[in-house]
């Protein structure tokens, strides 16, 4: 079945690369012919234009008859709303293994979610501006599957929420000092996928690669000071709210613990509190110059990602979450239509799962361990390309070593992971098919998503899509989700 | 990306016009001048240190429906460079887009762009040697909005006179010198073009454009023309792509307004500024 989705994927994107495909290799063609003598003529290249059979009655220097709507004025009103409602479908059409304790048994519609989203902008100054908005979602899929079916946490996560997203204010303090106080989105690096020095922000993973990067990160309340001096940027923040990624729930299709379920239990995830002490920071020099930018990071903040640790008390794994530090450096350089860029950091602190706590018990340890600290260095390099029109290729290899690396982590000392993303605009920007693969760390499973994208109207976008997963060995980090494959569908109204 | 790239300068296509359009009438009405010596006068005028404008664009498509986008742009000279930044005001789901872009006069260095899209809050440096793809889903690419190189083209009369709306124009032929056609072809998407200019105004009015890529012609019209700040400006442009003789799509820009050498601070051209937006 995923073979015959995957080469399904395939086949939906051959007309969409057609035609560039054909005219990248002619112009390559062309490129070589005129190294010699066999350049076409300038009759040949002209034929085929078909310019003297144009509509009979048609003059195409005439005048086309436009309503010019009314402009929108930037200055008169001072405040400024808008937002969207979207309508999103899945199909999950995999059986779910057995073996697992997923809800979900059989293929069946798996999601119906209603979305709203609004903003308000308002001017309180000249220069000062107010910013509210606010995002909330229904699904209805439970109440029509059976609401007693599920965990109190699949529906608490995934049922229903409403939450402020970026409201904040904002304005300058001197000629060089710029403030933004309250919840927003602080968005660093070069990495498309993992979070190398961009990780201000939490991002919600409640469904593995279904959110692109641009919905998955999470506001938090912050306070930004940037300093901006002859083509220097410095940022200081201050982030003054824990909020953690957002994971799969318990018994849903993407719970992250499904296997260790089987095992212990996993009780509710310990926050650590939001109070003056637990204040994160994060400090960032910017510089672009011709050709390219360079941006240098650090950060002491809590990693977004809870570990589990046990409690031999109560025989349970508890989630917590770390402070952790991290020195990075991001940067890119264009030679051509190519965006050459990489993303550095070493990170300190972080906790790793130990393969050996099963062992520890058999033992009889008294301080039986479940994780280690250790620091690691993560990086990405990778590369934009835009020389075929109308399409972008990005091609990132992500990895990450662990020093000081110990036999009893339960990951692998050095991992690496490829991802491409193809974006294409076709039909004067109405159309966007757009292929994004990532293979997880060190061959442990493969992730496809293709989407199309379709403007029926300015405000009205249609979207289909399909993912799949695909993992065959039980140690592949994907093996729980292989049978989370989805048909996608949404319709989205702007406002 | 390339979604990306429907971003653009609305300035750079003011400029475009102006430089093609606008030419010294006392040294360019010469019967001896040559169709190479009009474009050189055209590129070396003078169009104002800065420029603020906005911008309506509406996409019209087979079925004559139509998308409306509206912009707001900054521009202003440092000499032989400029630098501008355009932000999108509407539709909704492209709002506080926003599009900055410094070019260099300097040929060995590299033009810098960046997009910043609000759904990301991210600010993203663009790649593209090849300015041939379509532009904001217009009809223009961004050759048209960015401007050629003149020196990379051979200029023909191809009439010496033709009546245009009631003016007289010369019809201009421009293709991409042999030495550098393939490269000239590749980053425009043009094999040729044909251009009528007003003989008493030195106005570009008319426009004709062989694109290498399906084979298709478009026919730019600049049916409105107003002296704003002493400075001739096109207040409505038109760009219509065929295929085969038949309409594919087809764009128009209105000015809706313009102001040339207000001060403009330079932080306005900063990735800061883009993600601030207005």
């Amino acid at each position: 079945m995923k073979k015959i989705i995957w080469w399904l994927c395939l086949i939906l994107m051959i007309p969409v690369f057609f035609s560039n495909a054909v005219f990248f290799v002619q112009n390559s063609w062309a490129q070589a012919d005129s190294a010699g003598d066999s350049e076409l003529t300038e009759e040949d290249e002209l034929e085929g234009f078909g310019d003297e059979k144009f509509e009979e009655g048609t003059n195409v220097f005439e005048e086309i008859e436009v309503k010019l709507p009314v402009p929108v004025s930037v200055e008169s009103k001072g405040y400024s709303y808008g937002g969207f409602f979207r309508e999103e479908w899945a199909y999950s059409f995999q059986e779910q293994d057995p073996n697992l304790n997923f809800v979900r048994k059989g293929p069946e519609l798996s999601k119906v979610r209603s979305i709203v989203n609004a903003y308000l902008e308002q001017d309180l100054s000249e220069n000062w501006k107010l910013k509210v908005s606010g995002n909330a979602f229904y699904d209805a899929y439970y109440s029509v599957k059976d609401r007693d079916l599920y965990p109190y946490e699949t529906l608490r996560v995934l049922e229903s929420e409403a939450e402020f997203r970026d409201t904040f204010i904002e304005g300058p303090l001197t000629d060089f000092l710029w403030l933004k106080i309250g919840r927003q989105i602080i968005a660093w690096g070069e990495s498309e996928g993992p979070a190398i020095t961009d990780i201000a922000n939490p991002r919600d993973n409640r469904e593995m690669g279904v959110v692109d990067i641009e919905d998955a990160r999470i506001p938090v309340f912050a306070t930004k000071f940037s300093f901006l001096k002859e083509g220097w940027e410095f940022n200081v923040v201050f982030i003054h709210e824990f909020r953690a990624n957002k994971i799969g729930a318990k018994g849903s299709d993407y719970d992250p613990y499904i296997s260790i379920r089987k095992n212990f239990d996993i009780e509710t995830e310990k926050f650590p509190e939001s109070h003056l002490s637990n204040t994160e920071f994060l400090y960032r020099l910017f510089k672009s110059f011709n050709g390219g930018d360079i941006s240098v990071t650090y950060a002491d903040v809590f990693e977004d990602d809870a570990y589990l640790d046990f409690d031999k008390r109560s025989f349970r794994l508890i989630p917590r979450y770390r402070r952790i530090q991290a020195h990075g450096v991001a940067g890119n350089y264009v030679v051509g239509s190519w965006l050459l860029k990489f993303e550095f950091a070493r990170k300190n602190g972080l906790a790793f799962v130990r393969d050996d706590i099963a062992k520890q018990l058999q033992n009889k340890e008294d301080h039986p361990e479940s994780w280690s600290e250790k620091n690691v260095t993560q990086g990405m390099i990778g590369f934009d390309y835009n020389g075929v029109t109308d399409l972008t290729t990005t091609f990132e290899i992500g990895g990450i070593r662990i020093n000081d690396y110990e036999h009893n982590l339960s990951n692998d000392e050095i991992r690496a992971s490829p991802s491409l993303i193809l974006m294409y605009d076709a039909w004067n920007n109405t159309l966007h098919p757009k292929f994004f693969w990532v293979r997880l760390p060190n061959d442990n499973g493969d992730l496809f998503r293709f989407t199309v994208d379709y403007d029926y109207v300015d405000a009205l976008q249609l979207s289909a899509g399909v993912i799949v997963y695909d993992a065959s060995k039980k140690e592949d980090l994907l093996y729980s989700f292989r049978n989370n494959d989805q048909i996608l569908a949404s319709l989205k109204y702007s406002f | 990306m390339s979604a990306f790239k429907l971003q653009f300068s609305i300035q750079y296509f003011l400029l475009l016009v102006l430089l093609i359009s606008f030419a010294i009438t006392s040294s360019a009405r010469g019967d001896t001048l040559t169709a190479q010596e009009v474009m050189v006068k055209v590129d070396d005028r003078y169009t104002g240190d800065t420029a603020i404008q906005d911008m309506t664009m509406i996409l019209i498509d087979r079925q004559e429906r139509q998308r409306v986008r509206q912009t707001k742009g900054f521009t202003k000279e440092y000499g032989e460079d400029s630098k501008s930044i355009s932000f999108f005001l509407s539709p909704a789901d492209v709002k506080n887009t926003a599009f900055l872009s410094y070019e260099w006069d300097d040929a060995d260095k590299e033009d810098d762009s960046w997009l910043y899209l609000p759904a990301l809050r991210k600010v993203k440096r663009i790649a593209s040697s090849d300015k041939s793809g379509s532009f904001m889903g217009t009809d223009f690419t961004y050759s048209d909005i960015e401007g050629v190189d003149i020196d990379d083209y051979d200029y023909k009369f191809i009439k010496e006179s033709e009546m245009v709306d009631g003016h007289d124009t010369w019809v201009i032929e421009s293709r991409p010198k042999k030495k550098i056609k393939k490269d000239v072809i590749k980053e425009t998407g043009y094999l040729k073009s044909q251009l009528w200019i007003r003989k008493d105004i030195f106005m570009l009015v008319n426009g004709k454009f062989w694109v290498k890529k399906g084979k298709k012609i478009k026919y730019l019209t600049i049916p409105e023309i107003e002296k704003i700040d002493n400075i001739w400006t096109a207040k409505k442009m038109q760009m219509i792509t065929t295929k085969k003789g038949k309409k594919e799509h087809s764009t128009v820009l209105q000015v809706n307004s313009i102001q040339y050498n207000k001060p403009l601070d330079d932080d306005m051209f900063t990735t800061q500024r883009m993600e601030r937006g207005l």
